[in-house]
């Protein structure tokens, strides 16, 4: 599956309608949310852990290419390659050249989104390499043939059943009811591809440029497996995710499974550091690391929105966004979805391509509140707003757009000049006539109002308003002193 | 193509941060980690009983089965049980001073147990359980830490559908935090950072299907801790 | 117990915002005739218009500017106001408030002596019920009404000027209410300005939800302290003819009106 424009009205509307979608989206929201809240809870400086996980990945960021040139050298000093990819094609082809050098016929993979961005999985069946999904909610999409619709749990969108007749039909296996015997069967199934992968593929969730660490948390066993039986092990890593020191873990990987799913600590957390060593009885002989530009450093020139690299992808946003919670991953278009599918859909894809991201939201503002390196959402949606905005100002669309900048520029003259204010006023006060309602509203008005009025009421104008009640609210209230 | 692509990003990034007038530069959490280390080994000398106590309720609270054992007898005597209700064939095992001195392997082997070759991953899978040491343990979230290195493979405490780990109670640390002060000192004093090291809190699962829990996905269904 | 007001300390420049002044008129009176009960003197500077804030929300920042640069000069005379008496800019709206004192200061970062003057505003100007509590130091306005209240949170009062104890304050001590927390009082009710009429049918879907909690909270009236949440609310109820009043918190103090 490819992926194309961005088209959030078209797809959340007909999200809107999947009952199935509507009641999953809730339990996982209501499930993670309550999770996060009590986890953080737990931890007495949680807020300041916040500020300092900010801070430091400010830091990173603002100091990128020294630290991602420190974070090369320490990989190399543990004997481990580092290739660079500008953009989805050469990380592929990256990737694919790996596996060739290494004579690979079948690949094992953890989850990782950046895999998906490159829609790495793709690439390999076209050079004709088996690739197998290992993460439980990714092997079942891949299945499926689908994108994720939620960063932490994948295949969220799907129900037992689903997943038991997909399992059936795809594994040539009975039809198993329960998630107990679909999970064996899936661990049976996929045991055997990681002990014939000639090569594991990982992202990573942080890499520590002190000492070349490369650092994956999980649940399932499926990254370390992964990230330790094949012979090969390649990372790819967003260009992003690095962090200045080893001690910073420490607050990280504490921000991160608390966001997350609320657990103190994930399952698993693996450390990498270079390939094994000549002295480890195990452990794959060759460690690359794929860093991953596709868009990143242009992010980085903009002021108002180079926070949008904080990201440490724990998903917490999704969870506490009212407008994800309607509507699920797939609406957002592309790998990444809720809040921060929302800021960095347009920066990574270009925004022609998702121009109604940076306008689905409220701008609400929950997100910003439960961010652990506290991003600030609703300014960098502002901003993207006004790049959208922009850019399409020198052109001579016609249609919604255009009604638009009409309108914007009427209500700027009016607002401008007081008279014209109050002339509009009492103009508009006689125009909605036609559309009073009994109960003091007004009904299906004309488009574009229709869309308020298709299933809510709207006020009416009132006839006197306030700027005409002032004179004699004053002087009732003056008259009222005299009395007393 | 990498070594172009390298300069072109660098290059992209560079320019990128040009409006960054001062780079932000953070304070580090630690500046004098040999000396840190000290102070935290001596408040753990000084809490052991504590810091144990912790560490069971949370490595239980995660389905992780803790086992006491007052001296090398009673430790044998619990795997030898847990062997026996689980009619366990065949087991793999790190090769460290600690558990060669405790007699495992000889241990069972007599009871009729076949120990696998470490060299061999597919024997590793195949075997039913897998036993190692906890280098480190972390009391406020019941983790195990497990560092890489000769005789200690990885797929020990990955490829068995059980994992049994010998914790010294001297290895335990109160929160992450402290955990990381040592590793940084034991870094900065070997001048060598491990090839993997790996954070066991409980055993394997995912709630990928609906939400509903379960353990034993692609790592050990069970995890078993004894504290010696 | 009620602090008493000492009489002529206060001066109160009340900005109406335009959707109160066009719409629903008779909340912008309820604030003077709160505001005059206490003690406060009231002043409107009729030149007012609008703070911007529907455009800069879909994008359109530099015809934004323009508008606020009106505002600040419409206002600025309450700086130069030169009485003996405490001036300030009392607003009933969350949202019109936070524009002022958060989102100028972002739209003039460019433009020393623009924010020089809308950091002096923004220190005088504060939402109602932030006024009445935080200013004032008065939680019991003497207001009276009967009846089953809820509160909404509206975003940008909680989130951008993290104002959400006083309106409970306030309400909690109105005579003859009974309040009850509804479930999820913060989450957003999907007005988010013009994002309603963009994304209708996912801002109706966030509308449900709210009114859901709205009717399992057993409340007769749901009270807010912003008219384009309330506008939103109200909307829907009205429409699925759901027999629950909303209210605005001036109109709600305002009810009653005795002060000892």
């Amino acid at each position: 599956m490819s992926f194309e424009k961005v088209a959030f009205e078209k797809d959340s509307s007909r999200a809107l309608k999947d009952k199935k979608l509507r009641k999953a989206l809730v339990s996982v929201t209501d499930r993670f949310r309550a999770a996060r809240e009590r986890a953080s809870a737990q931890v007495g400086d949680w807020n300041e852990l916040r500020t300092r996980g900010r801070e430091i990945k400010k830091e990173t960021i603002e100091n990128l290419d020294k630290y991602l040139i420190m974070l090369e050298e320490s990989v190399k000093r543990a004997g481990g390659e580092v290739h660079w990819a500008g953009d989805a094609a050469e990380a592929c082809e990256t990737i694919i050249g790996i596996a060739r050098d290494g004579e690979v016929s079948s690949v094992v993979k953890s989850k990782s989104m950046a895999t998906e961005e490159i829609e790495l999985n793709s690439a390999f069946e076209r050079a004709g390499i088996k690739v197998v999904e290992t993460d439980l909610g990714e092997y079942i999409i891949q299945l499926a043939g689908e994108h994720p619709s939620h960063i932490i749990a994948p295949a969220i969108h799907k129900t037992k059943d689903d997943i038991s007749l997909l399992f059936s039909e795809k594994l040539g296996i009975p039809y198993y009811a329960e998630p107990e015997e679909l999970t064996k069967a899936a661990r049976e199934r996929l045991r055997s591809e990681f002990l014939s992968a000639g090569m594991g593929v990982s992202g990573a969730n942080f890499a520590v440029a002190e000492t070349g660490t490369i650092v994956i948390v999980e649940n399932e066993g499926n990254a370390r497996l992964t990230t330790t039986v094949p012979k090969i092990h390649v990372a790819l890593v967003g260009i992003e995710k690095l962090v200045p020191r080893y001690q910073d873990l420490s607050l990280f990987l504490t921000l991160l499974a608390r966001s997350a799913t609320g657990q103190k600590s994930s399952t698993y957390v693996s450390f990498t550091t270079g390939p094994k060593r000549d002295t480890d009885t195990d452990g794959p002989k060759e460690f690359h690391l794929v860093l991953l530009d596709n868009g990143r450093s242009a992010i980085l020139s903009s002021e108002e929105t180079r926070e949008s690299l904080y990201c440490i992808r724990c998903g917490a946003c999704l969870n506490n966004c009212p407008v994800y919670r309607q509507v699920g991953g797939h609406s957002y278009g592309w790998v990444y979805s809720g809040p921060i599918g929302a800021i960095i859909n347009p920066q990574l894809m270009g925004i022609d391509k998702a121009p109604e991201l940076p306008f689905a939201s409220s701008l609400c503002g929950a997100c910003r509140d439960v961010c652990p390196v506290k991003i600030d959402f609703p300014k960098v949606l502002l901003d993207l707003r006004k790049q959208v905005v922009d850019k399409k100002s020198g052109t001579n669309r016609v249609g919604w757009h255009l009604f638009e900048i009409l309108g914007i520029k009427f209500w700027r003259i009016v607002v401008e000049h007081r008279s014209l204010y109050e002339a509009a006023n009492k103009i508009a006060y006689y125009l909605q006539t036609p559309w009073k309602k009994g109960n003091g509203n007004l009904d299906s008005l004309p488009y574009p109002l229709s869309r308020w009025t298709n299933e809510r009421d709207f006020p009416q104008i009132a006839k006197k308003p306030f700027h005409k009640r002032w004179i004699r609210i004053k002087r009732e209230l003056g008259e009222g002193k005299n009395k007393t | 193509m990498s070594k172009r692509s390298r300069e072109e990003i660098l290059h992209r990034v560079r320019k990128g941060l040009a409006t960054v007038k001062t780079p932000a530069l953070v304070p580090p959490d630690s500046r004098d980690f040999s000396k840190e280390a000290k102070a935290v080994i001596k408040s753990l000398r000084n809490n052991q009983d504590n810091l144990v106590e912790r560490f069971v309720t949370e490595a239980q609270n995660v389905n992780t089965s803790v086992m006491r054992a007052k001296d090398s007898k009673k430790l044998i005597q619990s795997i030898l049980r847990l062997v026996k209700e689980k009619s366990l064939k065949s087991f793999a095992l790190w090769d460290t001073a600690y558990i060669k001195e405790l007699g495992i392997k000889e241990r069972l082997k007599e009871e009729g147990l076949k120990v696998v070759t470490v060299k061999n991953k597919n024997r590793i899978a195949k075997a039913d359980l897998g036993i190692t040491e906890a280098d480190y343990a972390i009391a406020d979230t019941g983790t195990l830490v497990l560092l890489t290195d000769k005789d200690r493979p990885r797929g020990v405490s990955l490829l068995p559908p059980i994992h049994l780990a010998i914790l010294r109670p001297e290895n335990m640390v109160s929160n992450i935090r402290d955990l990381f002060i040592l590793l940084k000192d034991r870094i900065d004093t070997s001048g060598d950072v491990k090839s993997c090291m790996t954070f066991i809190t409980g055993p394997s699962r995912t709630a990928d299907i609906e939400l509903n829990l379960t353990l034993g996905v692609h790592g050990p269904k069970e995890l078993y801790v004894i504290i010696s | 117990m009620q602090n008493k007001l000492e009489k002529n300390v206060i001066k109160a420049y009340i900005f109406v915002t335009c959707l109160v002044d066009t719409f629903f008129p008779e909340v912008g009176e309820s604030v003077v005739r709160v505001l005059d009960r206490l003690g406060v003197e009231t002043e409107f500077l009729e030149d007012q218009t609008c703070c911007g804030q529907p455009a800069f929300n879909s994008g359109y920042q530099d015809d934004v500017r323009v508008v606020a640069e009106r505002f600040l000069k419409v206002f600025e005379r309450v700086l130069n106001e030169g009485s003996e008496k405490e001036v300030y800019i009392v607003c009933p709206s969350g949202s019109c408030t936070s524009m002022v004192k958060v989102f100028y200061q972002e739209l003039f970062h460019n433009n020393l002596s623009l924010l020089n003057i809308v950091k002096k505003i923004s220190a005088r100007t504060f939402e109602f019920t932030d006024f009445l509590v935080n200013v004032l130091n008065i939680t019991d306005v003497g207001a009276e009404y009967g009846g089953v209240l809820t509160y909404h949170d509206s975003c940008h009062m909680l989130r951008e000027l993290g104002v959400g104890d006083t309106p409970r304050e306030l309400i909690r001590s109105v005579k003859g209410i009974e309040f009850t927390e509804m479930e999820m009082h913060d989450a957003c009710c999907g007005f988010g300005g013009t994002f309603s009429v963009k994304f209708p049918d996912v801002s109706v879907s966030m509308l449900d939800e709210k009114i859901d909690c709205i009717t399992k909270s057993g409340a007769d009236t749901v009270v807010s302290a912003d008219m384009g949440c309330l506008m939103n609310i109200g909307g829907a109820l009205s429409r699925r003819k759901i027999p629950i009043k909303v209210m605005h918190i001036a109109d709600l103090l305002a009810k009653g009106g005795k002060v000892s």
